[in-house]
């Protein structure tokens, strides 16, 4: 993390990020039924991905600061598949 | 006087400004754990509701205005953008560069919270109101009720966030001004900024559940 990634990165994520939210408004328009959630949460995690990595610098960051990224997200995501599988079971 | 280089200054309990920082960087992390916990919750008690009510879900996200809540996601990318040049800007130097790029941060956070202010005033005059006070002739099912309760409690609680950063941004944007930070003692800006991504990141995630999933 000694040298600062360059100030054009940030520009590319930008980029990345709003070609991204263009593509999730269109995919919500064309009504895709029960994919509709899979497809709006899997461009929402590309997004989040791209904050993390460029944004908040994981892409070079030490292990145990990737550790503990990698770790929130899981847990978020296990705990709503469990209460998922619990809610779709009843 | 303003450009006087300031330095970090070494804490007797590290054994150098490294590990200084590495310390500080794995605390806020740590701290931003303690953030994504609370809204883990969150998030976890609209999937169950959601399934719950399907149907009612995805009327009631008909009700929001979806121009708006895309506006407000291009608002906070941007912003997001601003805060990194900001932060890189204050390590190489070039503390007006640093300036402008966090006034620029802080006036789109005001625009956000300017947007949704707007939706809830519009949300109000429709009768839409949080728990037990929602009233809505079109939308009468009990699982509306329950979505616009969710989209109040965690919207809102993002509101507090945006909020919450701003301020942070704010005193940076004053101590940068009075030539606290520099190259040589950047940490604090850079765990703002880090901050702000991190409310950019929740509502990277509730844009979709109350706008788009309809």
């Amino acid at each position: 993390m000694s040298d600062p990634p360059r100030a054009s990165s940030y520009l590319w994520a930008w980029l990345t990020l709003v070609l991204l939210t263009g593509i999730s408004f269109g995919a919500s328009r064309l009504h895709l039924g029960r994919w509709a959630a899979l497809v709006a949460l899997a461009i929402a995690c590309v997004k989040g991905g791209v904050v993390l990595t460029v944004f908040m610098h994981l892409y070079r960051a030490p292990f145990v600061l990737r550790f503990v990224a990698i770790l929130n997200i899981a847990w978020v995501a296990l705990l709503c598949a469990g209460v998922a599988a619990d809610v779709a079971a009843r | 006087m303003r450009r006087s280089e300031p330095q970090a200054v070494l804490q007797e309990q590290f054994g150098s400004l490294e590990q200084q920082q590495h310390a500080a960087r794995f605390g806020m992390w740590l701290f931003l754990t303690s953030e994504v916990l609370l809204f883990g919750a969150l998030f976890a008690l609209y999937t169950a509701y959601r399934l719950e009510y399907a149907e009612a879900f995805r009327s009631a996200a008909r009700h929001n205005a979806v121009w708006l809540g895309t506006a407000n996601t291009l608002v906070l990318i941007t912003s997001s953008l601003f805060a990194a040049w900001a932060a890189h800007a204050v390590k190489s130097g070039r503390a007006i560069m640093a300036e402008l790029c966090l006034l620029g941060t802080l006036a789109l956070g005001g625009l956000f919270l300017f947007l949704k202010l707007t939706e809830y005033a519009d949300h109000f005059r429709h009768g839409i109101y949080p728990g037990a006070y929602f009233r809505s002739p079109e939308l009468g099912e009990r699982g509306a009720g329950t979505f616009f309760t969710l989209y109040y409690f965690m919207t809102g609680l993002h509101g507090l966030h945006v909020v919450g950063g701003m301020s942070a941004l704010a005193i940076m944007l004053l101590q940068i001004s009075r030539g606290r930070y520099g190259p040589g003692r950047s940490t604090a800006v850079e765990l703002s900024v880090l901050y702000w991504h991190l409310v950019d990141v929740i509502w990277i995630f509730l844009w979709p559940l109350f706008y788009l999933l309809t």
